[in-house]
Formats: C-alpha cells, structure tokens, sequence
C-alpha cells in the first residue's frame, strides 16, 4: 500500500478549501491486461472485478461494467486520425481508482459515458488530450450517491489542436451523508485557434447532510476560442415542482422522479439497450411488464 | 478629454525614520524582533499593539508560502526587510520614475505638482481644502474618520480598536497577512454611528494627514446598524513605488441593516506586488457591496472576502481585471454564507492582453446552517490576443440541500461582426475595439460614481489605444 | 391520416356528476408579494360548459389561471375558490390536479430524461391511484397522439426538452386528452402557432370536449381556436377585475372594437 495524492486539480487554489487533490491508498496488486481492438460494428462488453489494465485502440463501443473492490483500473485510450471510440463505464457498488487517457489525433472523436451508480468510494480522473486538429471530446456523466458514500472526479480536457471541440454534461444526485467533489477543467493550449469548449454541472442535493464540491476551471492561452461552464446546485426549481404537482404528482414523488431522470438523461446516451436495460434494473426504473 | 483626475494618498514620509542601518545584519537575516520595537516605539504603539507586532512576526517567520496562485519570484522573501525599509525612497526624485509612468501621467493630463505627488517623489499635493469641507460635512453626521494611528490613542476609539484590528483577518490567514500584522503603518479608521446614512462618498485620497496610507496600510471601518456608507479606495492615476511590495488589510464590519459599499478602483505601478487582504463580516439584514477594478501592479493576489454572519445578510461582488503586457493579476472574491436565508452575487470580467495573465479565482462556501441561502456567480474573461492568458477557477463548496447556488463562466475575444460594425459606421479598428472593451468592462464603470466611471474607461482606452481620445 | 380516437378508452369522471357549479370563484384577491393583481374576481364556471376569458395584457388573465391551480407564485389574500363544491383555495396543486383541474402551460417546464410517456403514465396513475397496465397505457397514447398529429417517437423523447414552441404546445394539449380532467384551463394555448399547428390543436381540444365532455376555461386572444367550439359564457377581464360578461356575442364585439371601453379606470 502507498498513499498518493490524486485528481490534482489542473490549476490549485485556496488551500483550505481542500479541493486540490485527494489522497489514496493504492494496492499493490497486479492487474490483469486487456487489449481491445475495437470494431465499428461490435461492442465489447467487459466485467470488471479487479485491477485492470485496458487499452482500447481503433473505432468501436467498449462498455465496463465495474463491480470491483480496492482495485485500481487504468484506461489508455488512443483514437487515431478519424476513429470514433466510445467508451462506457458504469461504476457499481465497490470502491476503485480509475483514471482513463486519452489522445486524440486529427478528427478523432471520443464519446465518454460514465455512470456511478452510489460506489462506496470511487476516484476517478480523465485526462483528455485532444492534440488532433478537429477531434472531439464529448462526455455525459452520471452519479447517484447515497449512504456515506463517495466519490471523486477530476475531468482535465487539454484542447491542443486547431478547432478541436469538447462538452462536458454531467448531472448527480446527493442524498444522505454523500461527499462529492467534481473537478472539471478546459484547458485551451495555445495554438488552439478555433476551438470550442462546454461543461456543465447540475446537482441535485436531497438531504440537509450532504456536501457538494464544485471546481468548474477555464485555462487559456488562445484568443480565438469560446469557452463556457456553468454550474447550478441546490433543490428542484419551483417552476418545474408547480408544473409537475399541478399534474397531480405529490412532491415526494416529484423528488423520485427528477433524481431518476437526472441519471435517465445518461443512461439514454449508452446506446446499448441491453445494458441500459441492466442500469435501469439496478435503479427500479425499467418497466415492469414492456 | 479629461483633464483632471484624482490624487493617491501618498505620504513619503511612511517609513522614512532614521535608522542607522548596518547592511550586513539584514542582508540575511530578514526582520527581527529588534526591527519591530524599533517601529514600534517610533510609532508610540500601545503595549497591546506591540505584542501584537512581535507576535505576527513569529507568524510570518513560520508561515509558508502560498502554493497556488501567481509566482512571487521577484520578490526577495530572505530580504523582506528592504521592502519595509527602501533606503533608494530617501534619495528618489523624478528622473527615477519610470518613463512609462511619466507618460501616462501626460497622458491622463495630470499637473506636474500632483504628478510628483503620486509618484511619491514630490510635496504632498494640497487638497486640503477640499478635505476640510468633507471633513465638516461628515463631523456634523457624527461620522468619526481619521487615520488609524491617531484613533488608536484617542480614548473614545481604543477599545473599538483593540477589539476590532486584525480579528476578521488575523495574522495567521496567511504568510502576508502575518507581515502586516509586524509592520503595518497608516491606514483610515471610518465609524459610522447606528442609524447615520453619510451621503457623500468618503475617499481614502482625501485623508492626506494620515501617516502613510502606503504600502502596508490598513483601513478600519465600522458601519453600525441601519446606517449607510460609500467608501472609495485609491484612483486611476498609477501609484509608484520604487519598493515593490504593497500588502496592506481592510477589515469591515457591517451592522444589522446596514449597507457598506467599498469602491476600488486600483492602478499601482507595474512592478508592484500587490498581496492586499480585504475582509467584511455581515450582519442581520446587512449588506456588503464591493466594487472593484484592478489595472496596476506586476502581480495581484486580491480576493475581498464577505462572511454573511447573520440572517438574510447580502453580498454583492462586481468586479474587472484587466491585465496587459508583464501583469499577473489573480483576482476574485470569496463569500461565505454562514446564517440562513443569505444572498450573494458575482459578476466579475476579466481581459488580457499583450502578454498580460488574469486569473478570476473564487470560492463560494455555503455551511450546514445557511439554509434558504442563493448565490449566483458570473465571470467573463476577454481574450484580445493570443499570446496573453486568461484562467478561471472558481471553487464551490455546498453542505446543505436548501440552497440554490448557480455559477456561470464564459471565456472568448471580441467579435469579429462586431469590430465589423462599428468600423462599418466610421470607427477605425483599433477605437473599435476600445470601445468594446468599454463596454464589457459597463458592469464595474456603472457602479462607480461618474468620475471615477469617467477614469476608467479613460485608463481603458489608454491601455488599448495609447491615447485618452 | 386516421383517427383513432374513438377507440380511446372513455373512462371520464364527468360520469355521475353532480348538477352543480364545477368552478365557482368569489371574491378572489391574489398577487405576487405586495403587489395585489386580482382585485375580487368572482367567476363560475358549469360541468360540461365551455367559457372564454379575455382581456388586455396584464390584465390578470394567466394570474387567474395559476392560481386556480395553486401556483406557489401568487399569494391569494381573500375569496375563495370552490371545485366540485369543496373548497381548494388552500390544496396544493397535486390535490386539485387529483380533483381534475388541469392548466396548460405557456412555458412549460424541459425535464431531460424524464419521457413523455413515463411522465404522462405516472400522472396518470397518480391521478387515479391505480397501476396501469403499459400495453394499455400504450394504445390510449397512440391513439391521443395521432389526433394531434404527433409523431409516434415523441413519446420517448424528454419532457419538452428541445421541444419546439409548437410541439410543447401538443404536448400540453397530449397530457390534456390522457389525463381527462373535468376542468381545462387553456393558457394561450394557441398563441405563437401557425394556422395549421391551430387547427391541430383546435382538433385535440374538440376531441377532449367529444370524449370527456368536460369544461373549458380558455385564456385566448385569438378567435380561431374557438371556431369548432360552442362558447356558453365570456368574461372580460381588465385590471385584476371582471368588467364585463356576456354569451359568445361578446367575442365578436372584442374582435370588432378591441378592449378600449374596459380598460380606463373604473370601466364598467
């Protein structure tokens, strides 16, 4: 075991905000390798229980499902000139370290679906390195958090090449105990000319006890380039709680539903109806008797 | 074309007490306790005050540096001492300051007497008439406001000192904060009664009697309850020092109801560090309201602090940044929402430029107890070429569910369409885009009185154009 | 196109209604924190009758319309609001949706990743307290959409997310026909349509009075959407307060000589 300072945030600040880094304790287990060599046409399903080295090259869907405990997983993507990668991770229950790589060269086009389904104790960071001129980034992450539960996310999008394109939507639920830290950077380089980068982040926060960290960063060194980020955290807006009620949806029920299409609006991103399927089982959403 | 403008509180004489310097002492070993008594006594401190130096400075000894924000490289942290204590400021006179600053002054149309005194080379500038109107006026309120030191041995005001200096920003904040707490000197006390609403704007330049509103000042206000006041901090005219180091403190305390509304509009010279604390505790009902425009100094490191310590306390931070070639401006502000139904709002706009680095950093903090609490932040930051930086990096931190908290950040350069039309209309580009920038830069010149309005966008237009037009 | 929907399942709950007033408003007083809007507006409104509310911008047309339905947004100060003879001047919005009063909304709110289908089958069994069995709830919907000329894929998009002007309008008049209240409430149900997108809707309002039989408050500036309907009673609202009323003659009137007479202060 050694402990290692993680998700470093891509520019520090305020030291007591304590938001600048997390630290682990990492296994020294030795991971199992995997090298997938992605089809267009194919999906590759993979049933993660323990540490893992995966390399994903070449066009194509690869879908984790992860169920692992103490584990650390490295995912090194490498999307070379025109392949279209998507890459799905669905975290479940156990505790894990992961962290994805990715470069990206010319009109390379990464999609990153990420899905956590209340992991006890989950770190994961992305680095992005969008080098390729006109590739592009898109991600939609999901998180349900409940119990003691935590997690943390450090989201580095580095936009190198002309023109590159990048968008970040993520939407989570808090409830009970749950601590949560997003860190979500775009990183304009300079040279970036043409670029185009998007985050945003929407929490919704259930319980009086839980906490919430947010560190939506824009770094540039590029003029001709736009970048937003926006964030909003806190309850259901009364607009939309009016609307429903006025439906005759009591507002418990209201809470229920927005937390569920919250994580709805992600899982409709997989793809793949057999593992959407399974995600809105594991959430009591799939219907009963279609 | 604007020809007046107003005048800094400079007073040469801030840390001009005879020393007899043996060089080789410091050169190592910084400041000493010995140092501090010497400033101390010159000052005729109270024993309290004394204590209180010596003990920042066993802080500042043991404190490290920051480990974010902008590289303070430049300045000689083994030999802080010489910051404290220029010996060059004795001997400075014109053809030391710096032909760019010269320029400017030309430029903004500043007399030569008043040029002098801003550039802390010449005879204090005399507005003393001025002032003993103002200081009438506000008398006849009941508004106490004088220099710090003075307060200090005045009986009325000496336990309100005591009880207020240094508690909302104490020495151990951070390393520069501690520094303050060893050496500081000159700085405004405001007291504003319950109940008195001052009309007039108070500004820090009219205080020209004080001991050095200088480099490590430090500014007292007390706003009690249901009473309003407008202070106004600094002008657009750059202040030089030849010394690079300003870390001065403002600590603000507003009473149930009341409004304090702190204006600054900042332009230290540019080699100037600017490490300044700025702090305000809020209280029921209460609103703080921070106007802020920094343009000067080699690197900032500014965030005014709002701590909404009673029910329905309101912050509001409107900010701009405009950073051009050798400036690392890190700016911001920081709110804490610690009372239930509080409110807060950011709008903050950022440009760099010819090399210049602007960093909006910001943390919004709502604890456990601040239910029912709202704050919405925006940051725009303008790019106007691609060898400057611009970053944003704000934190939020939320520990309740009854809140709504929104945060919004954009980043981009000025629109080709729009340069377009207004040179479709007869502009030339270079006015063009100045006056884009005025523009953008219309969320601070809106909230300042319209003098100072009127100077920024002047001190806009100098750093886009080279000219005032 | 075909029309299915006759073969809607007609389960209304006009069924075994009482002879009495559906809506009876009196004397209401509303408004947004300080400032009053409805100044005493009395209205009533019978089963089975189709009424139209007109008047000015500002007036307190849609400030009516929300608060019969008990928007959190207005405070009402004095009157009450009777719905079936109880007294909802108090309930919360689900309750009174559970009594059968329905709003349409002029902006109503994007929920991604709620569908359509599921939201309208969870009101549903919310509103009826019963499950509903998917295969039936699937045919009625169909049924519903195809009347407003819906395409089928819509039910599983978002709630009104990237939803055009138009389609969220359907999209109302949808939950409308699914839901079967003994009370409609039309906001402006029609305004920013184009003609063909208002003859679309007029079909569906049709379809609910055909099927359910229920009542209709409809806020409109507009005379076309009330060309395939029989309008019983028109009131004309003018500074928080009824100013005239009168049989659907008074629509003409409207059309003919605007709102000019109603609006001075102490008109009428």
């Amino acid at each position: 075991m050694a402990t290692q300072k993680l998700n470093l945030l891509s520019a520090p600040t305020f030291s007591w905000l304590d938001v600048n880094g997390v630290e682990r304790e990492l296994p020294d287990a030795s991971p199992e390798i995997i090298r997938v060599n992605a089809n267009e046409d194919r999906i590759t399903r993979l049933h993660i229980t323990g540490s893992t080295d995966l390399t994903v090259q070449s066009s194509g869907t690869v879908i984790m499902n992860i169920t692992a405990d103490d584990a650390v997983l490295h995912t090194q993507i490498h999307a070379g000139y025109g392949e279209q990668i998507r890459l799905i991770q669905v975290f479940q229950n156990g505790s894990a370290v992961s962290e994805v790589t990715a470069d990206l060269d010319d009109t390379a086009h990464l999609e990153l679906i990420q899905l956590y389904l209340n992991p006890v104790d989950t770190v994961s960071g992305i680095q992005v390195h969008q080098n390729g001129r006109k590739s592009v980034f898109t991600s939609h992450i999901g998180y349900l958090l409940d119990g003691d539960n935590a997690l943390d996310i450090n989201l580095d999008v580095v936009q190198n090449g002309k023109k590159t394109e990048s968008d970040t939507d993520v939407k989570g639920v808090l409830r009970g105990h749950a601590k949560k830290t997003f860190r979500g950077t775009i990183d304009f380089r300079n040279g970036a000319a043409g670029s185009v980068g998007a985050e945003h982040e929407e929490v919704l926060l259930m319980d009086e006890t839980v906490q919430n960290k947010t560190v939506p960063v824009i770094l540039c060194a590029e003029e001709d380039v736009a970048g937003t980020h926006g964030a909003s955290i806190g309850q259901i807006d009364a607009k939309h709680i009016f609307y429903l009620q006025s439906r005759g949806i009591p507002e418990d029920k209201i809470y229920e539903m927005i937390a569920l299409s919250k994580l709805g609006s992600v899982i409709s991103k997989i793809g793949d109806a057999e593992t959407e399927s399974s995600v809105r089982k594991l959430l009591g959403t799939e219907e009963e008797d279609a | 074309m604007k020809q007046k403008t107003q005048v800094a509180d400079i007073d040469r004489s801030l840390y001009d007490f005879r020393y007899e310097e043996d060089a080789a002492d410091f050169l190592s070993s910084g400041i000493t306790p010995e140092i501090i008594r010497e400033i101390s006594e010159e000052k005729g401190d109270p024993e309290w005050m004394r204590e209180f130096r010596l003990h920042a400075l066993e802080i500042f000894n043991r404190t490290k540096m920051p480990v974010w924000g902008p590289p303070v490289d430049g300045l000689n942290m083994d030999n802080i001492v010489t910051y404290i204590r220029p010996k060059s400021r004795m001997n400075s006179d014109w053809n030391d300051v710096p032909e760019n600053i010269k320029e400017t002054f030309e430029k903004l149309g500043i007399p030569q007497a008043e040029r002098e005194s801003l550039a802390g080379v010449g005879a204090q500038y005399d507005s003393e008439l001025v002032y003993h109107n103002v200081r009438k006026e506000v008398a006849e309120s009941g508004v106490v406001y004088t220099d710090l030191e003075s307060a200090m041995h005045d009986p009325k005001y000496a336990e309100m000192i005591r009880t207020h200096f240094m508690k909302l920003v104490p020495p151990t904040d951070h390393k520069f904060a501690a520094l303050h707490g060893a050496v500081w000197s000159g700085g405004s006390f405001v007291y504003v009664p319950a109940g008195v609403r001052l009309e007039i704007p108070l500004q820090s330049y009219f205080r020209l009697n004080a001991k050095g509103a200088g480099q490590f000042e430090h500014t007292l206000i007390i706003v009690e309850d249901n009473a309003y006041l407008h202070f106004i901090e600094g002008c657009s005219a750059p202040k030089y020092y030849e010394a690079g180091l300003h870390a001065g403190c403002v600590e603000l305390y507003v009473g149930k109801h009341a409004t304090l509304r702190y204006s600054t509009i900042e332009n230290w010279s540019k080699n100037m560090y600017n490490l300044n604390t700025k702090r305000a505790l809020v209280a029921e009902g209460g609103r703080i309201e921070w106007v802020s425009g920094s343009f000067g100094s080699h690197v900032s490191y500014l965030y005014p602090m709002s701590i909404l310590n009673g029910r329905g306390a309101h912050a509001e931070f409107t900010g701009i940044t405009f950073a051009g070639a050798g400036q690392n401006l890190d700016t911001g502000a920081k709110i804490v929402h610690q009372a239930p139904e509080t409110t807060s709002h950011m709008d903050t706009k950022s440009i760099s430029k010819s090399g210049g680095i602007s960093t909006f950093r910001s943390a919004v903090v709502v604890k456990e107890n601040a239910v029912g609490s709202r704050s919405s932040v925006s940051c725009e930051s303008l790019m106007l070429d691609d060898i400057s930086r611009s970053d944003t990096v704000p934190a939020m931190d939320i520990r309740t569910d009854k809140c709504d908290v929104g945060h919004e950040a954009k980043i981009g350069r000025i629109s080709d369409d729009a340069v377009f039309y207004l040179m479709s209309r007869g502009l030339d580009e270079q006015t063009a885009r100045a006056m884009i920038v005025s523009g953008f830069a219309d969320n601070v010149s809106k909230e300042l009185p319209l003098e100072y309005a009127m100077e920024m966008n002047n001190l806009i237009r100098l750093e886009m154009t080279g000219n005032v037009g | 196109m075909v029309y299915y929907i006759y073969s809607i399942e007609l389960v209304c709950k006009q069924k075994g209604m009482h002879d009495m007033d559906l809506l009876k408003i009196e004397n209401l007083t509303a408004g947004i924190e300080e400032k009053e809007l409805l100044h005493g507006v009395s209205l009533t409104v019978g089963s089975g009758e189709t009424h139209v509310l007109m008047g000015p911008n500002g007036a307190g047309k849609s400030t009516l319309g929300y608060t019969v339905m008990g928007s959190p947004e207005y405070t009402v100060t004095g009157g009450t609001i009777l719905f079936d003879g109880a007294d909802i001047t108090r309930e919360s919005p689900d309750k009174r949706a559970k009594r059968g009063i329905f709003l349409s909304f002029q902006n109503p709110v994007e929920i991604p990743g709620l569908s359509l289908s599921d939201f309208i089958r969870n009101a549903m069994e919310q509103i009826t307290g019963q499950r509903l069995k998917l295969w039936d709830f699937k045919k009625q919907l169909m049924a519903a959409m195809d009347v407003l000329h819906m395409d089928a894929a819509y039910a599983d998009r978002d709630l009104n997310a990237g939803f055009s002007g138009g389609e969220k309008k359907k999209a109302e008049i949808l939950q409308l026909l699914m839901l079967k209240p003994k009370l409609a409430i039309l906001d402006e149900t029609d305004s920013g349509l184009d003609v063909d997108a208002v003859k679309t809707v007029s079909a569906g309002i049709a379809a609910y009075r055909e099927t359910c039989g229920g009542s209709l408050l409809i806020i409109t500036h507009n005379s076309k959407i009330l060309d395939a309907l029989t309008v019983d009673r028109t009131h004309i609202i003018a500074d928080g307060r009824i100013v005239k009323e009168g049989g659907a003659e008074l629509i003409a009137e409207i059309n003919r000589s605007g709102f000019d007479a109603y609006t001075g202060k102490g008109a009428v």
